[in-house]
């Protein structure tokens, strides 16, 4: 894998970290949108920019592709956002980028997306029966969901396990946020049980194993088995008892 | 036809998108999609340079809830005849099922025509007369519908 730090300056990489710890993305991103369709960004300044592309979950996680370009303020540079597929039903949606950067949504059963055209490319975690791969990120490849029946879901730098998602260790987006743990749902009674911790940022959601209840996964992250079930932005989700896939989206960061 | 399907290695549909989606794709992506009719769903295949379309498999069709019956009303839902067949039958399934009757009417209690264990003992009137003692009290199956909505004879 190429890192985008090692071909342009001014960027973050691995051991590089932007993270502010505010909660809040950082400012200089001047386009989330995570919405499926296909629409038009037009930047108000000239200059450098970095252009992200996640391609939706379904069960596999969701491809990542990432590149450094020019705009001109006001053009218009068309992308789309992919939309969240159903596990064994229909791969997640392709994202790309003015015809320049693309990533390939998860597949309907395993597979994750993949990422091309541009400097970095990764691919998004495999998903089984049990859990959602996380989506693929600018340090590398998506982790993987849990195959057990109570599996969490995968984060960006950890493979989900047994009722615990992996974490993210990474600001895989370059949003700015700081990176969060792996979900855990709580079981409180013998017959019943409530949502503990969701998954952080770029984290796989969790899943308790008498009532299959799930946490929701942070962004990127994969979902686990079982009611409540809900991955991130590019994530997957479970193959049997499924919850909801995540959505693709677009970055676009003003960098120079 | 403005709409292209991306497809795996055994020419199954992973995902479709319309002209503009596509013209925003990476051109070496954009490339593996291929133009298709309209009704191509995910699933669908494009085999031999033929589209067979995706049909999702219907669901279930869950059969209609049955009101509750008083014991007034499944008593009137059987005829003359059929009541006094039940009432003298030594067989133990009818004997069993005169006796649940009874039983709804000392307890004031309704009867659920929905319940698996009363379709099955209507059933079970219904049955030929031949081999078994119990069968034949209920002339024909659409008797057991009857019964089971309750309407008067």
């Amino acid at each position: 894998m190429t890192y985008l730090s090692s071909l342009v300056t001014g960027l973050a990489g691995p051991g590089l970290s932007t993270v502010q710890g505010n909660g809040a993305m950082k400012a200089s991103i001047v386009l989330f949108d995570s919405r499926p369709g296909t629409r038009n960004f037009v930047p108000t300044v000239t200059g450098k920019y970095r252009r992200a592309v996640v391609g939706a979950g379904s069960n596999g996680g969701g491809g990542y592709e990432e590149d450094v370009a020019t705009l001109t303020a006001g053009v218009s540079y068309p992308y789309t956002v992919g939309a969240a597929g159903v596990p064994g039903t229909s791969a997640g949606g392709t994202s790309s980028f003015n015809s320049v950067i693309s990533a390939t949504g998860g597949a309907s059963s395993a597979t994750g997306g993949v990422g091309s055209g541009g400097l970095v490319s990764s691919s998004g975690g495999v998903g089984s029966a049990g859990s959602g791969g996380a989506s693929g990120h600018r340090f590398g490849n998506g982790g993987k969901g849990c195959p057990s029946a109570t599996g969490g879901g995968g984060g960006w730098s950890q493979d989900g396990s047994v009722c615990v998602g992996g974490n993210a260790g990474v600001d895989g987006f370059g949003l700015g946020l700081v990176p969060g743990l792996g979900g855990v749902a709580i079981i409180t009674t013998a017959n019943a049980a409530t949502p503990g911790s969701p998954g952080g940022y770029g984290a796989g959601g969790g899943a308790t194993v008498s009532a299959s209840v799930s946490t929701p996964a942070g962004i990127g992250g994969g979902s686990g088995t079982g009611s409540g079930a809900c991955a991130g932005i590019g994530g997957g989700t479970a193959s049997t008892s499924p919850g909801v896939a995540g959505n693709g989206c677009v970055i676009v960061e003003l960098i120079g | 036809m403005d709409k292209f399907a991306r497809l795996d290695a055994a020419g199954v549909v992973q995902e479709v998108c319309d002209a503009h989606a596509l013209a925003t794709h990476e051109p070496k992506l954009a490339a593996t999609f291929v133009a298709c009719p309209d009704e191509v769903v995910p699933l669908s295949t494009f085999i031999d340079g033929a589209w067979t379309i995706y049909t999702p498999p219907a669901a279930p069709v869950s059969p209609a809830t049955l009101p509750l019956l008083t014991p007034m009303t499944l008593y009137m839902a059987f005829t003359p005849a059929e009541r006094i067949a039940i009432k003298t039958s030594e067989d133990p399934m009818v004997k069993e099922f005169w006796d649940m009757y009874q039983l709804s009417v000392k307890l004031g209690t309704q009867t659920d025509p929905n319940l698996v264990s009363v379709r099955e003992a209507l059933a079970y009137l219904a049955a030929p007369a031949n081999p078994g003692p119990g069968g034949g009290i209920l002339g024909s199956p659409e008797r057991v519908a009857q019964i089971m909505a309750g309407i008067p004879q």
